[in-house]
């Protein structure tokens, strides 16, 4: 589904400047090159490195 | 008027002081007439506290004078980045929406430097809320390096890389989620550290990335480094990251010798795509160092191909969540370039962000079997030299990449995975200085520290200082 930024960010509530717009769809297309280096069959078998600990004691 | 006493390291001025021929006020009034001499053009003290600093160096000399010497900090003039807590005074974050903010309490770190006898003179300029890496501050004003003033200091704690490169404070403090210390630190010439997570407490510092944030020294020496580490260390209940790990007598652990040294390359990603007066620079203390004893061992970590991507949405998504609010509120009275990166950050999926954790997984456990058959990582701090003030861009050989994209390349890894990393000066390649990034096992800084003396002891800066030097 193609979405449009603007939409997304308006939807929030968000203020989006005009000249942010382009800004924001080049940095997305970039983040979305970046995206291409993740492998996604690798993190099938992978643990998180983000756990919550009952209690909030970590020492 | 040459400030010969406010260029020396803590390590140089501590004895002078403990036998009292040194008075703590002569160094403090030292350091503020360099404030006074050069932050006019290089702009790193948000506030500059003379009154105040005078008074504490006053009472630190009467105290010292009584017989009540504290440590190797008592009477040494600091200033911290503007984001740490002290109470019943103002911490801007280098915002304006905190403009006016005052803290009701210290932060650890803070309260540990005020127990140690530190004289604060100030507070110290730094990149909006620390999201970004020149510290081209649109509410205060750019900093500027001081080796080269049409450039940049990095950031985000350009500030204490400037003041502390530019003898404006003996030492300071950074905070660091992408390497907010160290490329100050390879930018201006100092050291920075960056400690492993949770090692030292956050407690009293506006957060940029929870999970990726850390506070640590910037200085003149290795050794001012570990002096700062092993005091500022320590488990705190009011910190939900600090761990509770010993703290060790760090300046005691310094020395090493070079044959003991098993030194670890990625080249893959570390060596790739690096400016070539930089990387000959890198290569050429590994050479050194070799020559003098140390084992060179090429090493691979397949998920560091990954890293970036982590380090992104990692870094875009905690901190949009820490500015939701202000973002839907006043989104004008954030500078351009922060509101743009919140804008960036809350377009982040809650599976982008969970598989950057899982990323973050792997290459804890990648970096972990590195560091066993390896003592340190090393690498260069940055790709490139550093650019001027206001530009967007950087030059890698010809190629013209985008800064915010390659100013955290190498140094993000450190953030992620939490292992602590030092910035190290290794020479001055076009008027600037070259910083090498050494990394370490975690909760093993004096592996860090060790391999940043004997690269200190090789006297790579000897005969070069910031422009306002000469």
């Amino acid at each position: 589904m193609a979405f449009d930024i603007h939409e997304i960010l308006e939807k929030k509530g968000i203020t989006v400047p005009e000249h942010h717009q382009d800004m924001l769809k080049a940095q997305m297309a970039g983040f979305e090159e970046l995206r291409q280096t993740v492998d996604q069959d690798q993190l099938k078998d992978s643990d998180m490195a983000l756990t919550h600990i009952p209690g909030g004691e970590q020492g | 008027m040459s400030q010969e006493l406010a260029k020396k390291s803590i390590g140089e001025l501590a004895p002078l002081i403990q036998s009292k021929q040194l008075s703590p006020v002569e160094l403090t009034e030292q350091v503020l007439a360099n404030v006074e001499q050069f932050d006019g053009e290089i702009n790193a003290y948000i506030a500059v506290q003379k009154e105040q600093a005078l008074e504490a160096a006053a009472q630190a000399e009467q105290e010292i004078q009584s017989g009540n010497y504290r440590g190797a900090l008592h009477g040494i003039p600091m200033a911290l980045k503007d984001i740490l807590y002290f109470k019943d005074e103002k911490a801007t974050m280098g915002s304006s929406i905190h403009s006016e903010f005052v803290a009701d309490f210290d932060a650890t770190v803070v309260s540990k430097l005020k127990m140690a006898g530190v004289t604060f003179t100030g507070k110290l300029n730094m990149h909006e809320y620390a999201w970004g890496a020149t510290t081209t501050n649109p509410h205060f004003g750019p900093c500027k390096n001081p080796w080269d003033l049409t450039k940049i200091p990095g950031g985000s704690s350009g500030g204490s890389g400037a003041a502390v490169a530019s003898h404006m404070a003996i030492a300071s403090l950074g905070t660091d989620t992408g390497g907010s210390i160290r490329i100050p630190a390879s930018s201006c010439g100092i050291i920075g550290l960056k400690p492993t997570h949770g090692r030292i407490s956050k407690y009293g510092c506006f957060p940029l990335a929870w999970s990726l944030d850390h506070i640590g020294p910037m200085t003149k020496t290795v050794y001012d480094a570990a002096l700062l580490l092993e005091l500022l260390s320590g488990y705190d209940p009011k910190d939900p990251t600090s761990l509770d790990r010993p703290a060790k007598n760090f300046s005691g652990l310094l020395e090493s010798e070079a044959k003991e040294l098993v030194i670890g390359i990625e080249e893959q990603y570390f060596f790739n795509n690096v400016d070539s007066q930089v990387d000959e620079q890198v290569r050429y203390v590994l050479k050194q160092l070799e020559d003098t004893g140390a084992v060179i061992k090429p090493v691979r970590i397949p998920s560091l191909k990954q890293a970036e991507f982590a380090e992104l949405v990692t870094i875009t998504t905690e901190a949009s969540a820490v500015h939701h609010a202000n973002l839907l509120k006043s989104p004008e009275k954030f500078g351009e370039d922060v509101r743009f990166l919140l804008e960036v950050g809350e377009l982040m999926s809650g599976v982008d962000y969970v598989q950057s954790q899982q990323i973050r997984r792997k290459l804890d456990v990648e970096f972990a079997a590195t560091f066993e058959s390896v003592d340190v990582l090393i690498s260069p701090t940055l790709p490139f030299l550093v650019p001027p003030i206001g530009s967007q861009t950087v030059d890698i050989n010809g190629q013209e990449l985008s800064y915010l994209d390659e100013v955290i390349r190498f140094t993000g890894p450190g953030n992620l995975t939490g292992l602590p990393a030092l910035s190290i000066p290794i020479g001055v390649k076009g008027g600037l200085p070259v910083g090498l990034q050494i990394m370490g096992p975690a909760f093993e800084e004096e592996k860090v520290l060790q391999a940043a003396a004997l690269i200190e002891s090789m006297e790579l800066m000897k005969g070069h200082a910031p422009m306002l030097e000469k």
